[in-house]
């Protein structure tokens, strides 16, 4: 349903002719009703992915799809129309709403824009129905975000992106911002609302945790890279790549009965994306590499059905060399 | 524990002071800490934890200030400390560290030179400071430190800086580390190397050691009691396996099952804790955390103190064997 093929995003390097690979051929699928987790840290490539996807930036290369029409090659009215079905969450509700608003005059404003919902009744009647649908009493029309609490602007950040109607929902760590016990509440938004609605999730996080909970499948990302992708349980509880296990690995658990002392489980920090290390991208940090890993950088193959990773090791412990995964 | 506490906060209040009088935010917190202990402070936001530290640190600053309480800290009561002494104590025998490192670094200074200030400002010869400052470069694992010492701020990555931030902490070896959400900017790679890193120092150095968080998870395996907060109140005190699993108080219980069970392949819905804290402009009657919580009862209605409950203690009137399902 949503497609993104061989995705490309270079940046200029300021004072210099060279450039940065924020985006280094990043292919994914999102299926309907399916939500797919994208995991990784600072400089993967993952907020920017989003921005390609809704558009906000041009892809140096490569394709978007959208049930089958290439979002990409669209301009003008045609554009805005598609467009309309891929819908954005942002982190932060408080810098994406405008403080001088009303949720009600937000929420009125995207419809009237997309000439949704009629005339003033019809607006007013959609947006107490939308206000609904993410558990807010109607009196929050006439609430500013000021008056709110985190998780309830956040609620009016998610009712305004389901105002157009989408079939998807690009979520840019949602719950990032919030309070634990908030987070739970909007966790359990977006499941019902998924529910619901029958949506697609684009969930990109840094928090493994919330993308176990939420996703069917998982896209590990690396420096621009998909790593890994499969499954949520294969690829969270029983992961291929030697940087997806050191992510997992590095999330604190919350059990004090787990003795011994903490160890880092990945050494150095993420290589500078402008002077990007020779062959895979990992290889500096990683506990496995080899002569082969510093020279030559490894493809995307599929190990077992569904489930790829870009790494020489994995690739033959799993024995086989298989297609290029999509 | 026993033998005398090094760090003891007895019903410290602040408040932020108008002319129309008090608004007070946290409201009377006892913490007690002995040599080399680690405690944990968790919160949400507001809850008041930072402010707590700041209070015990004389940090504070207007309209925000100390109303009531006495902290005591190896023995001198800190509250009565004149300004001077208090420099003085602050970067030698306690230290902070804060979510940001550029909070505590010069940005026009290089880094070296920074590690360095830490010693000269308490006494240690400039050469001597100097040489030290290579060593505790080093020594938080800072890559190549003849070199990097000469670096600015800006020129480092954000576990980087905090890496700095950590040896300027500790280059007088404080007796007392307070380190306020030291990673919760950073990626969780990084976040686990310096939770690593001030681990290992802290054990090397004996140093108690207070990390504010309200991530639980962060902490269950680095502290010895926690302590948590809400609406600038302690609402419980215990033994970090008592407080994961036997936690006395109903808003432990819900925070920790707010967090998603990385061991349940069926993911039920998350425990939701309905409402949101009340503002320090909020007046409720009673407990504090009663208007949200499932366990409420008619004696909810007067405000609770803190109770022994098991190896710590717990600001409820409902003993969880009490507690309905």
């Amino acid at each position: 349903m949503l497609e993104a093929i061989d995705l490309v995003k270079e940046y200029p390097v300021r004072g210099s002719d060279r450039v940065v690979n924020a985006l280094n051929g990043v292919s994914l699928t999102v299926g309907p009703g399916e939500t797919l987790g994208v995991v990784g840290e600072s400089g993967c490539g993952k907020s920017t992915l989003a921005k390609l996807l809704v558009r906000l930036e041009e892809p140096t290369s490569g394709r978007v799809m959208l049930d089958g029409v290439e979002l990409t090659a669209l301009t003008g009215r045609r554009l805005r129309e598609r467009r309309r079905r891929i819908q954005m969450v942002f982190q932060d509700p408080y810098s994406s709403l405008n403080p001088r608003q009303t949720a009600g005059r937000t929420l009125d404003e995207v419809l009237t824009v997309h000439h949704l919902s009629g005339d003033a009744r019809g607006r007013s009647r959609r947006v107490s129905e939308l206000l609904d649908m993410v558990g807010l009493p109607p009196r929050f029309a006439e609430r500013y975000p000021h008056e709110m609490s985190g998780g309830q602007r956040q609620r009016i950040g998610i009712a305004r992106a389901l105002a157009v109607e989408p079939q998807v929902l690009l979520l840019d760590e949602p719950v990032s911002a919030l309070d634990v016990s908030v987070r739970a509440e909007i966790m359990n938004l977006l499941v019902r609302l998924r529910g619901e609605l029958g949506l697609s999730y684009l969930f990109i996080s840094h928090d493994v945790a919330m993308v176990r909970h939420l996703s069917d499948r998982v896209a590990v990302m690396y420096l621009g890279r998909v790593v890994e992708v499969g499954p949520w349980s294969e690829v969270l509880d029983r992961p291929r790549h030697p940087y997806t296990r050191a992510l997992r690995d590095a999330v604190p658990v919350p059990d004090p009965r787990i003795t011994g002392p903490i160890e880092a489980t990945v050494t150095g920090e993420v290589p500078d994306p402008a002077r990007p290390p020779s062959g895979c991208p990992f290889h500096p940090r990683c506990p496995l590499a080899e002569d082969v890993c510093r020279t030559v950088e490894p493809r995307l193959l599929d190990l077992a059905p569904g489930h790829a990773a870009a790494c020489h090791v994995a690739a033959r412990t799993a024995g086989q060399s298989g297609p290029v995964a999509t | 524990m026993g033998g005398p506490a090094l760090l003891e906060v007895e019903d410290l209040a602040v408040a932020a002071r108008s002319r129309r009088g008090d608004l007070e935010i946290v409201h009377g917190v006892g913490l007690q800490l002995g040599p080399g202990e680690t405690v944990a402070v968790v919160g949400e936001t507001g809850s008041g934890k930072s402010l707590t530290m700041l209070a015990l640190m004389r940090l504070l600053s207007p309209p925000l200030g100390i109303t009531r309480g006495r902290v005591t800290f190896d023995g001198r009561d800190l509250t009565a400390l004149p300004e001077r002494d208090m420099r003085e104590l602050r970067g030698s025998q306690m230290a902070m560290v804060y979510q940001d490192p550029m909070t505590s670094l010069n940005p026009l200074m290089r880094i070296g030179a920074q590690v360095a200030e830490a010693m000269t400002a308490h006494g240690v010869a400039k050469s001597e400071a100097q040489r030290r400052s290579l060593e505790l470069l080093a020594r938080v694992e800072i890559p190549d430190p003849e070199r990097t010492a000469r670096s600015y701020p800006h020129e480092f990555s954000g576990g980087m800086r905090q890496r700095a931030v950590i040896a300027i902490a500790l280059a007088m070896r404080p007796k007392l580390l307070i380190a306020d959400e030291p990673t919760t900017a950073l990626d969780v790679t990084i976040q686990q190397q310096i939770l690593a890193l001030v681990n290992e120092l802290r054990r090397e150095l004996g140093m108690a050691t207070i990390w504010v968080t309200h991530d639980l998870g962060v902490v269950a395996r680095l502290v010895d009691r926690v302590v948590v907060m809400y609406a600038g109140h302690v609402v419980e005190n215990a033994p970090v396996d008592q407080l994961f699993h036997a936690p006395q108080h109903p808003y432990t219980r819900s925070l920790l099952a707010a967090l998603p069970n990385p061991a349940d392949d069926s993911r039920p819905a998350l425990v939701q804790i309905p409402g949101r804290p009340p503002l320090p402009t909020d007046v409720v009657e009673g407990c504090p955390f009663r208007p949200r919580c499932d366990q409420a009862r008619e004696a909810c209605r007067v405000r609770p103190t803190l109770q022994p409950r098991s190896a710590g203690s717990a600001a409820c009137w409902v003993p969880p064997a009490e507690w309905r399902p």
